[in-house]
């Protein structure tokens, strides 16, 4: 029987928004965020901005270029980043990278399953031909970060949740909503407001398992939601996660996955989930 | 079965699963090579930084039962094989199948 381990949700709220002014936090997001304040630069200013700061430059390119982002190829200029993620999408990147810091090894799980996601959401969104594949990427890589927050937050009360879960068979997420009165996925949704994060990452991170309820941007909620599936398919799930539940029918409705997709796609995460089975954020070093 | 190797990984006799290409895009060296202590060298030399092999190792009967058994038990609650899990599983059931060596 299931304890009820319900957490006060507005005091943890208020802990989350705490988080934000962490000191911290990466210089980094900083100057970023001042950066960006003004809404009529242009990413070709923004980027020769950002680029006259050398330490800015290389954490950035260092970032974009890293197994945790995976993204195929390199990443030579800040510029260039711009134009391939979009300052959304690198805002993103950089919050989820400093969030993920300092990560105890038994959150490891979490975080390969939060990089298989982001390469399972950039290789669908590639495969539909969908616009902003970078953007996918992102949502994929945020799509479990309140999972890390109640980790960080809340760890017992968590491991709590996490074994009645395990042990009663009962979808993650539903467990975390009847014991701690919120979800992994309403948490991911308050960073998001937290750190200005627009509705097209936040609603994948925030309904990928409620996709049913979005009711803007279901495409990018859909992929989310798909790449989840397969990657926990595949043997990625983090803890508490292990087993699938059935999925909702408004993915199909929204992704044309026509004779050979899936199996494509299984094929070509495969090797990129064999390579990343152990690494260790240390390897990011 | 692909795998992705660092370049300090690689080995001679390991076979390309994709082919290598130079930073223009040019390929040079096609998937199914054999890969040489001269190639890897080079390879190093380019700073290419990993690259997808084929591991065409069989898979043995205890780990094919034990993997099997862990897709059955991912997929517990999918009991319609036409449904996206269904066919999710399906397609997982059928590479591992391919990946079995013969008894």
């Amino acid at each position: 029987m299931g304890k009820v381990v319900v957490l006060d949700k507005s005091a943890f709220r208020k802990r989350i928004e705490r988080i934000s002014n962490l000191p911290t936090l990466p210089n980094l997001l900083q100057k970023f965020n001042e950066m960006i304040k003004d809404p009529k630069i242009s990413m070709d200013a923004l980027g020769k901005e950002l680029s006259k700061d050398q330490v800015i430059t290389s954490k950035l390119l260092k970032l974009v270029n890293s197994a945790f982002y995976g993204f195929p190829g390199r990443i030579s200029t800040i510029s260039h980043a711009l134009v391939l993620l979009g300052y959304d999408a690198l805002k993103g990147l950089i919050i989820t990278s400093s969030i993920f810091e300092n990560l105890s090894p038994t959150a490891y799980p979490l975080w390969r399953h939060s990089i298989a996601v982001s390469l399972a959401s950039r290789k669908i969104a590639t495969k539909l031909s969908l616009q902003d594949r970078e953007e996918f990427a992102v949502a994929g890589l945020l799509h479990d970060i309140g999972k890390v927050i109640l980790h960080m937050e809340a760890p017992q009360e968590y491991c709590a949740v996490v074994d009645y879960a395990r042990s009663s068979g009962q979808p993650l997420w539903m467990t975390e909503a009847e014991m701690l009165g919120f979800d992994h996925a309403t948490i991911g949704l308050w960073i998001c407001e937290e750190w200005t994060l627009p509705a097209k990452l936040a609603i994948p991170i925030g309904y990928h398992h409620m996709v049913n309820r979005a009711q803007d941007h279901k495409k990018r909620v859909a992929v989310v939601a798909l790449a989840d599936t397969v990657v926990r398919g595949m043997g990625s799930g983090a803890e508490g996660d292990l087993v699938l539940e059935e999925t909702d029918p408004l993915i199909e409705e929204q992704l044309p996955l026509t004779g050979g997709l899936l199996e494509n796609l299984v094929e070509e995460i495969e090797p990129e989930m064999e390579s990343i089975k152990d690494l260790v954020p240390e390897d990011m070093q | 079965m692909i795998k992705r190797i660092p370049i300090t990984d690689a080995r001679e006799g390991m076979v390309l699963a994709r082919a290598i290409a130079n930073d223009t895009g040019m390929t040079l060296c096609a998937e199914g090579t054999s890969l040489t202590e001269d190639l890897i060298q080079r390879f190093k030399q380019m700073e290419l930084a990993d690259m997808y092999i084929k591991n065409e190792e069989p898979l043995s009967q205890e780990d094919y039962s034990a993997l099997k058994e862990q897709i059955e038990h991912r997929f517990a609650v999918s009991h319609n094989p036409s449904s996206l899990l269904g066919k999710l599983k399906t397609v997982l059931l059928k590479r591992l199948e391919s990946q079995k060596g013969s008894i």
